[in-house]
């Protein structure tokens, strides 16, 4: 729609762009402010002085500070990523794989979410008070209080250890013999796929339900939603066209922080099924002082954020005509 | 003497009459709480956690150093070959000894460690409920009662900036920067939690700042410090208690996250820990009775402060 | 031939502690077609509630506890050709459907009754600046209410009636693609006047249609809905706290006090023969009413609660010409006419005749007497105090 301005669009993309640089100045500061540096793994016992001064001066380590900080500032800007010392790989060619399997996993399990939990939010409010949505909504903060990893290990349990229906690991069966065509690999990985995805969106829906049953119970009270039942409308229609409408206004301001609430989640979950994205990558690189790699994950993840960010501004303005961004900016 | 007793009386008066309408207010608000029966249940399970974080020992069958078949401290004998086979051991009452949800691959007994570990989630949960709302109420009053000045700006920035860095990550770099330790955990799990409060409150308290009563006190000429603690605040508290108890189931799933990943205080007894264990040693699927105990109580915990934290909220509700 | 019929219409509010919201007590009264019909009281009376029960659009905690509400009407699926009911539903003891052809909505389930909503009888609502959705076009909303109970009709057929409707009630038919938000106050008062006429109902309630707007915004208002009944032969029941307003453009009224009507009749009846202690003092409060040289008095004190209200004449404590007999139980209606002429009390059960609900009218000359001195309502606080 025509409502949202170029003007103000760039304006946001600059802001946005600003805060990705502070963000990543920021990545900087913390990553270097941890103990033990990316190199102790790669300096064994018998090495001499000069062996040691030496890989020092290939990662670049011997630059003072503030020199290390605007290459990496002007590299990340060309999107130079640098290479990674645990995986002797450029890490732009590690991130280009593992990208799009969390992008995957993520955008499905997000997807899901936020319409399962906007749909029984809707319900719970419009019929706030009532048994069912007493029962259903102390059910879902039940779901909403169990560890990520501990309700996938009890969906392993009964759908793989015990029901042998699912696979438990992994983003393709592991056997040389496998056909590889377009349609066998789709097979493959949304049968490897299944398992994350329930474990991720048996909690993650809960979320979106938490913003969108209040909402929904506030415009039950409202004018117009007494007029469109005056008006002789279902009561479905009531509750769907004009009640629900105007409550996901405050849902889509609210994707922000359900999108970290999913990242948390994903980033465990790729680490209980061993789903080769960026969760499991961020872990093990942090803990293994793999700077250039954590760097990396920490800035596309920030990415991600700031661009959904954007997005849900451009909803937003779909979703409430009232809202007209970039005119009397 | 006539006099003294008129002053008291007057005194006592006045005392009754300053705190007629709180108790009042807080018995309304009570029952308009009570009328949530996962409030209660929220608070009963939470008085139950409270009471085995405080007396552990009464409610647990051992201590957490007593071992299958050789008992309690002091333990001068070993296991034998046999013995470390059957373990971990499923639940048993009396033979060969006993521990009702049976024990863990070194032999301790389940029960005893839930209950022991209830103290320690608890305090990471209220510790970083706590401390995020005293980073976020705060700063979130601020924001919205400077609003669209420089400093809510600035803040606003800062939270935008704060939401781009994955808070999983972002906790574990901080508390591998600082070491692993409780405390340090419960730092880092404050440092990311309070966002949300922060927003919140900021909405909350520019809505506030348009009331008549706050604008009279403005002409009146009471400073900015005065209005915001005398007149805004008292009226996000209850709001920001609401935050509290949320922030603090948070922060008990967090923590056994974090374990997971390997990142606890290994000298602590806690939940994550012991799923840490079960996974690290390899029988998640083979000892139900390990993997369940501690996962339900995490559950519960957590449910319980989210329990009450949104039955409080409909009591703060000023809709109804 | 009667529009609307209401019989001894009680409706409920259930509240927290147990107890219930008297919030319309045995209320009788009957529209005529093409006639305006006003219902006065002070707020919290149970205008809005009598009004919203008549389809049914109580709070989830309010409930019809007894009483008809006849309807000339009658549900699609229950009609032939002509649209009168059938015999054989005349004829079913479980269909409320009477001879004459009425309907009695208090008795319909909730599907039926959203078939009688807008296309029988449509209601403006006492907030009328906040019905209307601001997520869609102001336009689209008329259409929705067409197509609904006009399923026939095609969108486009639809979509200009709207914009007919619109210009109708004076708004430029192009704003129909504008949304709420671009409207003043007085043009959303006005989007939901066309909305109201959009399915051409028999009956158009109008919940206290000039209270929000400024005086001259009120008089094109009222206009409006005066041209509109001229025009379409609508009835219209009109609500409103201020007896000015009634006296311009009610044909019959009725006086409210506590879920009760205290007076009925045709307005010039109702002015200029008042015959209840209420409705003197309510007219004793409105400047345009009251005649120059005297003063403005409001009634003293503050309307019930209505909670589980006790016997007794419910404007008793209020009224300065109360007497023991006002405290047994509430007055029936008793017919002015004959009091006036005659001196006597007869009850009478005839709606379209002055009514009222005072023990005292056989000393009717003397009430009106004292009612226009200031002295007899304030003097009156004086002792209850
Ligand atoms: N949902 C409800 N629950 C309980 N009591 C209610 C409810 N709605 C209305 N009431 C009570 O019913 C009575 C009648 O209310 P109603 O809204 O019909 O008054 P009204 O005459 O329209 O007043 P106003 O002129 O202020 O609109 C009032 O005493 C009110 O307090
Ligand atoms: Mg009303």
């Amino acid at each position: 729609m025509t409502r949202i301005s170029g003007k103000y669009l760039a304006k946001r993309i600059v802001v946005s762009y600003l805060t990705l640089l502070v963000i990543m100045s920021l990545l900087f500061v913390l990553l270097r402010s941890m103990p033990g540096s990316f190199i102790t793994s790669m300096i064994s016992s018998g090495m001499t002085n000069e062996q040691i001064q030496q890989i020092r001066e290939t990662w670049g380590l011997n630059e003072p500070l503030w020199r290390q900080y605007i290459d990496f500032m002007i590299n990340y800007q060309t999107g130079n990523f640098g290479r990674s010392p645990t995986y002797n790989a450029p890490v732009a060619d590690l991130m280009i794989r593992r990208m799009p399997r969390t992008l995957v996993l993520f955008g499905a399990t997000f997807l899901i979410g936020f319409i399962i939990g906007p749909l029984v939010g809707m319900y719970l409010g419009w019929w706030r008070g009532s048994k069912k949505d007493k029962s259903i909504f102390s059910t879902s903060l039940l779901l909403y209080s169990m560890p990520s990893f501990w309700i996938s290990w009890l969906f392993i349990w009964v759908f793989n250890y015990e029901l042998g229906w699912l696979p438990s690991a992994y983003m393709f069966t592991q056997f040389p013999e496998f056909q590889w065509t377009a349609f066998t690999v789709m097979r493959d990985v949304l049968y490897h796929i299944a398992l994350p995805i329930m474990s991720l969106t048996f909690i993650g829906w809960v979320g979106s339900m938490l913003i969108m049953r209040p909402t929904m119970n506030q415009v039950t009270d409202e004018g117009y939603v007494f007029l469109a039942h005056a008006k002789g409308l279902s009561e479905r229609t009531v509750m769907i066209k004009h009640a629900a409408r105007n409550a996901l206004i405050p849902v889509a301001t609210g994707a922000v922080v359900g999108l970290a609430f999913l990242i948390d989640g994903s980033i465990i979950i790729e680490n209980v099924f061993n789903w080769p994205g960026m969760g499991q990558i961020i872990v093990t690189s942090v803990l293994n002082r793999d700077f250039p790699v954590a760097q990396a994950t920490f800035f596309l993840l920030a990415v991600l954020v700031v661009i959904m960010r954007l997005v849900t501004d451009v909803v937003y303005t779909y979703l409430d005509p009232r809202i007209k961004f970039g005119e009397g900016e | 003497m006539a006099t003294g007793q008129g002053d008291t009386e007057s005194d006592g008066e006045s005392y009754t009459r300053r705190w007629e309408p709180r108790l009042e207010r807080l018995k309304r608000g009570w029952s308009r709480y009570s009328e949530h029966n996962i409030g209660i249940l929220g608070l009963v399970i939470l008085g139950i956690f409270s009471l085995w974080a405080v007396v552990p020992g009464v409610f647990a069958p051992h201590s957490t150093d007593w071992v299958a078949y050789l008992g309690e401290p002091p333990i001068e004998s070993r296991l034998t070959a046999e013995q470390v086979r059957s373990l971990p051991h499923p639940p048993a009452f009396g033979d060969p000894f006993f521990a009702p949800l049976g024990t863990n691959a070194n032999g301790n007994g389940i029960l005893s460690l839930v209950i022991y570990s209830a103290s320690n989630a608890m305090y990471i949960g209220l510790a970083a409920g706590l401390l995020s709302s005293l980073v976020g109420v705060p700063l979130g009053l601020i924001s919205g009662f400077y609003g669209d000045t420089w400093i809510d700006e600035a803040i606003q920035r800062f939270v935008d900036i704060m939401y781009g860095l994955p808070f999983l990550p972002f906790l574990i770099v901080l508390v591998a920067i600082r070491g692993i330790t409780t405390t340090n955990i419960i730092i880092g799990i404050a440092v990311t939690s309070w966002l949300n409060n922060c927003i919140t409150i900021r909405g909350e308290t520019l809505s506030l700042k348009e009331r008549s009563y706050v604008e009279s006190a403005k002409v009146a000429g009471a400073s900015d410090t005065r209005i915001i603690f005398r007149h805004i605040m008292p009226n996000v508290l209850p709001i920001s208690f609401v935050f509290l108890a949320q922030d603090a189931a948070g922060a008990v799933i967090t923590q056994a996250s974090l374990a997971y990943l390997g990142l606890a205080d290994f000298t602590a007894n806690s939940w994550g820990i012991m799923l840490e264990n079960i996974k690290s040693q390899g029988y998640i699927f083979d000892a139900w009775w390990w993997l369940l105990p501690p996962g339900i109580a995490l559950m519960l915990m957590a449910a319980s402060f989210y329990f009450i934290g949104f039955s409080m909220e409909d009591v703060t509700n000023p809709q109804r | 031939m009667t529009l609307l019929e209401v019989n001894d219409l009680s409706i409920r509010y259930a509240v927290d502690d147990g107890s219930a919201v008297h919030a319309s007590d045995d209320v009788n009264f009957s529209v005529e077609p093409g006639e305006t019909y006003g219902l006065v009281g002070e707020s919290g009376c149970g205008k809005t509630t009598l009004a919203k029960s008549l389809v049914h659009l109580l709070d989830d905690n309010g409930y019809i506890e007894d009483g008809e509400v006849w309807f000339e009407t009658t549900l699609p699926q229950w009609a032939d050709e002509n649209g009168d009911p059938k015999q054989s539903v005349i004829d079913d003891p479980d269909k409320p459907v009477r001879a004459d052809g009425k309907t009695d909505l208090a008795q319909l389930n909730s599907k039926q009754i959203r078939d009688i909503r807008w296309r029988d009888i449509a209601i403006i609502p006492q907030s009328a600046m906040n019905a209307l959705n601001p997520v869609y076009k102001v336009g689209d909303q008329i259409v929705e209410a067409i197509l609904r109970h006009e399923p026939e009709t095609t969108a486009e057929e639809a979509h200009e009636r709207a914009r007919d409707l619109l210009e109708r009630v004076g708004i430029e038919p192009d704003r129909a693609d504008d949304y709420a938000h671009q409207f003043s106050g007085g043009m959303k008062q006005r989007a939901v006047i066309a909305m109201a006429m959009a399915c051409g109902p028999d009956l158009l309630i109008a919940d206290e249609p000039t209270t929000a707007l400024d005086v001259i915004i009120q008089d094109r208002i009222l206009e409006e809905l005066e041209a509109l009944q001229e025009e379409f032969g609508v009835s219209i029941l009109v609500i409103s706290h201020d007896i000015s307003v009634m006296a311009e453009i009610c044909d019959r009224m009725a006086v409210m006090y506590g879920g009760k009507v205290m007076e009925s009749g045709r307005t010039e009846e109702i002015f200029d023969a008042t015959a209840n202690p209420y409705t003197l003092g309510l007219k004793n409060s409105f400047p345009t009413i009251t005649s120059k040289d005297q003063d403005l008095v409001s009634i003293p004190g503050t309307p019930p609660t209505l909670r589980d209200p006790d016997e007794g004449c419910r404007f008793r404590e209020r009224c300065p010409f109360a007497v023991e007999e006002c405290h047994a139980a509430h007055p029936p209606m008793y017919d002015v006419a004959t009091a006036d002429a005659e001196g006597r009390a007869v009850e009478s059960t005839d709606r379209r005749a002055h009514t009222t609900a005072c023990y005292r009218i056989d000393e009717l000359e003397q009430i009106r007497t004292d009612a226009i001195n200031e002295s007899t309502w304030t003097d009156q606080t004086i002792e209850s105090r």
